[in-house]
């Protein structure tokens, strides 16, 4: 994927990503559901991770290791904080 | 109470885009004192927002090619490991302490808004791209091609890890201090650094966000109608597209935010 491709991707990722949770959050509001209400949070929480995920892709497919380890490390980290903080 | 949560973080969210430091330091203390919201609940809630800020403000900038994507990869591994570190012991700090650690915060903030944005570096245009950290973009406003070199990586790394632990504890996005730090020591240019720190932020947010997340401290219904207040505020506040330069603005806001950091050092001391 060229260097304009990948910043399209992200660009559409993180702004698609923000849309959508706002529209599950007005429309749980609207409708007094709150487990709409929350999947909005959850996917505006996932928005970021999908972000890295997808650069962490990019760097795979060119066989940049340098950064898809950093990628990945970044991701494992995001990872450890949800797990660890279901322990709380 | 829905509709004044969401018009104070449209007020959040518009002075945030409009200052450009993002809306986590007015937010936090009106959620505290306005609606008597718990610390830690309010934390929870300016991380959300501020991830909704961040994703809306980077898509636009990663478009454009300002922020260095490659850097900010690199620096979140920093800013994720301190706000991993920060929301950890957020929930083992008394919730006064919380509220007086983010009293100074608000003290520092303001000084730094009182003082404006830094001269440039002189060598800010010097060096064309030569590392994979290094970068370049095109400048809207000269329409220059703007090429820069990265230096003393660790202390960005520093600075990074510092500001995600603040983010982590307080629900702020950290980049009052990264963006001054990525400039003046790692002579990454203003534009760039600030677009870069923006695009970290979102990671870094939802990194603790999701530790609140699961300890049941973000509330649903509250949180949703901030971040919608937010959404609409910041975009308000791009297409303004008035970064205040009037520095008689600016330190008006400045002394908004050292009466709201002796509030808040107030209800630390007497809760």
């Amino acid at each position: 994927m060229a260097d304009r491709a990948i910043r399209r991707a992200v660009h559409f990722t993180l702004a698609g990503g923000v849309w959508v949770s706002a529209a599950l959050m007005a429309a749980g509001l609207l409708a007094g559901r709150d487990r709409l209400v929350l999947g909005g949070l959850f996917v505006l929480l996932c928005t970021p991770a999908l972000r890295v995920t997808l650069l962490a892709g990019d760097y795979l497919r060119r066989r940049d290791w340098s950064f898809f380890w950093v990628s990945a490390g970044v991701l494992g980290m995001m990872a450890f904080g949800m797990r660890f903080g279901r322990g709380h | 109470m829905g509709l004044g949560l969401a018009l104070t973080g449209a007020l959040a969210g518009l002075l945030g885009a409009v200052l450009g430091i993002g809306g986590g330091v007015f937010l936090i203390p009106a959620l505290v004192l306005l609606f008597d919201l718990p610390m830690i609940n309010a934390v929870a809630c300016g991380l959300a927002a501020i991830i909704a800020t961040s994703s809306t403000v980077a898509s636009v900038n990663i478009e454009s090619g300002t922020a260095n994507m490659r850097l900010g990869m690199v620096l979140e591994l920093a800013t994720v490991a301190g706000a991993l570190l920060g929301s950890t012991y957020a929930a083992l700090i008394p919730a006064r302490a919380l509220i007086a650690l983010f009293a100074g915060l608000l003290g520092v903030v303001s000084v730094l808004l009182w003082r404006g944005p830094q001269a440039a570096s002189p060598d800010e245009t010097a060096s064309a791209p030569a590392g994979p950290l290094d970068g370049e973009y095109e400048d809207p406003a000269t329409g220059k091609t703007v090429a820069y070199r990265l230096r003393r990586l660790p202390v960005g790394l520093g600075v990074s890890f510092f500001a995600g632990g603040l983010s982590g504890m307080l629900g702020i996005g950290g980049g009052v201090f990264k963006v001054p730090a990525l400039h003046l020591f790692c002579a990454i240019p203003m534009k760039a650094a600030a677009a870069t720190s923006n695009f970290m932020i979102g990671v870094t947010g939802a990194a603790s966000a999701f530790l609140y997340f699961s300890r049941g401290d973000m509330l649903a219904r509250p949180t949703a109608f901030v971040v919608l207040g937010v959404l609409a505020g910041s975009l308000a506040g791009t297409r303004l597209n008035t970064r205040l330069k009037d520095a008689n603005v600016r330190h008006a806001f400045a002394v908004l935010m050292l009466l709201l950091a002796l509030q808040m050092g107030r209800k630390a001391l007497h809760g």
